[in-house]
């Protein structure tokens, strides 16, 4: 009985374990998805989580994505971009649905920040613009944290 | 009439039948010497054109039906497949006994060819799909044109940036590969693998290109990066056979004249030609819709633009360094502005230094025959020598 528990568990904690191995990638996700984390722990009270699930994707240069997000009103948000290592310029714009600019950081960098609350609480479109890539495609991330 | 005189006519007559002997042609007319080619390629009338086109076009959407029903049919992530092991994912569509076999040889031959092209991880991942006939699962059989061995290619595009697909009939070296059981002439089946991946190991090598590259090798069917080849130095032998008999040095002037003007002008060593044949296709007012199937045409080799055309890009790769052509493949700019740039020198000028490699310079224009400047020269100067001698011998009374 002890035997067939302890195997339970093993198959438990194997079948917990495997969809984030999976989901590890490539080296250029992975790069994505390590500089998100460095961002969270940077950025985010360590008690609270993202706002939404990160984004991630594949651009090439001059191409854009855009995907939605719905934000609370009253509550401070900083929404954060970053590109894999051949990624040298990220723009990120937020946006009403009606395609109206709200935040952008099109600075170059790539490393965009948007810092904001929102007045009303709804959706919202975030767009990533992939302004420069050494060798297409680039990685590219998005979070929302919430401050 | 004088005797003088008589000397006179005598000498000119004596030189037109010497003319005529060297020139007019035996009864009947002189017949060419038999041309292999002109056995194969029948003569180009505007009724076969067009049977050509409609049956290039009918190719060309068969293989696309057939690329395209491969990947939704076999159901797998190929960005993932292709980047587990950095090197390209097979895929062997055929009878359980050909992939049993066929799988371990032809993973084992990619892999070296993959490493000898200098490639590892890749952000676009190659995923090679190879029909063996007696399948089923690509619904239908191949045509029979298409036997031969030839590949087709799917594209990175928005729905998918990180996979190229190559999709391969099982050509000679294949079939014969699963006949004898053994892989006979290696060098050769490798050469032919790695021609296979054409435009995919580009793509691998150097992600997809920018806007410009991109249009500029859609617009001519990617004719010039059919063969990566980066890896080693042209061979005269393989490129020109086609062109020319190497045993006599003869031109086979009937398949020069096949290619188009700007690629015969390159030939003849003009550097503005070069340079029209490379830039051919280049648009500057960019349409969003571009095919994603590549397939290269049936005797593709007899319509391209450069000779030999499928190796260029690959030539000015291994010419101007990774570095270099990364950048022009990138490059956001003009596509004669970045080749420019990264050929460091006039596309024209380089261009007919490169075709000089392979092809000698093609003589064109109106040219004498050397025999005939020969004898022209020969009849000059015995006439000059007669009126020389009849001026010496003249007395004035």
């Amino acid at each position: 009985m002890t035997r067939l528990r302890t195997l339970v568990e093993i198959v438990v904690l194997a079948l917990l374990l495997a969809p984030p191995l999976r989901s590890q990638g490539n080296r250029w996700e992975r790069q994505v998805r390590d500089q998100l984390q460095r961002a969270a722990a940077t950025l985010q009270n360590a008690r609270s989580g993202p706002a939404q699930p990160t984004r991630t994707g594949t651009l090439n240069a001059e191409e854009s994505a855009s995907f939605t997000v719905t934000l609370e009103a009253g509550v401070s948000f900083d929404i954060v971009g970053v590109c894999d290592n051949d990624c040298t310029s990220l723009g990120l714009t937020l946006a009403t649905m009606s395609n109206n600019d709200i935040a952008a950081d099109r600075t170059g960098e790539s490393f965009p920040v948007l810092h904001l609350s929102p007045t009303v609480t709804a959706s919202y479109r975030v767009k990533v613009l992939m302004k420069a890539c050494q060798m297409n495609p680039c990685w590219y991330g998005v979070g929302v944290y919430r401050k | 009439m004088a005797r003088g005189m008589r000397l006179w006519i005598a000498a000119a007559i004596g030189a037109c039948l010497v003319i005529a002997v060297a020139y007019l042609p035996p009864r009947g007319g002189v017949r060419e010497p038999p041309s292999p080619f002109r056995l194969m390629l029948p003569q180009l009338t505007p009724a076969r054109l067009r049977a050509q086109a409609l049956a290039d076009a009918w190719r060309a959407a068969a293989a696309e039906v057939r690329l395209q029903e491969s990947r939704a049919r076999l159901d797998i992530d190929l960005a993932r497949l292709g980047s587990a092991n950095g090197g390209p994912a097979l895929l062997i569509d055929g009878p359980d006994s050909a992939v049993s076999f066929l799988g371990p040889t032809l993973r084992a031959e990619l892999e070296t060819t993959w490493r000898r092209l200098g490639l590892g991880v890749t952000k676009v991942a190659v995923v090679v799909v190879v029909h063996v006939p007696g399948s089923g699962l690509t619904g239908g059989a191949a045509p029979p044109e298409e036997r031969g061995g030839g590949a087709a290619y799917l594209l990175p595009d928005s729905t998918d940036r990180t996979t190229c697909v190559v999709v391969l009939q099982a050509g000679y070296w294949i079939l014969d590969l699963l006949k004898t059981r053994r892989l006979r002439w290696a060098g050769q089946f490798r050469t032919n693998l790695k021609d296979s991946f054409g435009p995919c190991a580009f793509y691998a090598a150097y992600g997809n290109p920018s806007k410009p590259v991109r249009h500029w090798l859609a617009n001519r069917n990617f004719d010039l990066a059919l063969s990566p080849v980066w890896d080693e130095a042209g061979n005269v032998e393989r490129t020109a056979w086609w062109l020319v008999d190497s045993r006599s040095g003869r031109w086979w002037w009937e398949m020069i004249y096949r290619l188009s003007p700007s690629t015969v002008g390159c030939l003849a060593g003009r550097a503005t030609e070069c340079k029209g044949a490379v830039l051919d296709g280049v648009d500057y007012a960019f349409d969003d819709s571009l095919p994603r199937v590549v397939v290269p045409g049936r005797r593709w080799w007899l319509r391209q633009g450069l000779v030999p055309g499928e190796r260029y890009l690959a030539d000015v790769a291994r010419d101007v360094g990774h570095d270099r052509f990364l950048r022009f493949w990138n490059s956001p700019f003009p596509l004669d502005t970045s080749l420019a740039e990264a050929l460091k020198m006039p596309i024209g000028r380089w261009t007919e230094r490169w075709e000089r490699r392979y092809v000698q310079r093609v003589p064109l224009g109106p040219a004498a025959p050397r025999s005939a400047s020969l004898l022209a020269m020969l009849l000059g100067a015995v006439a000059v020598t007669t009126v020389a001698l009849t001026a010496q011998r003249r007395q004035v009374r």
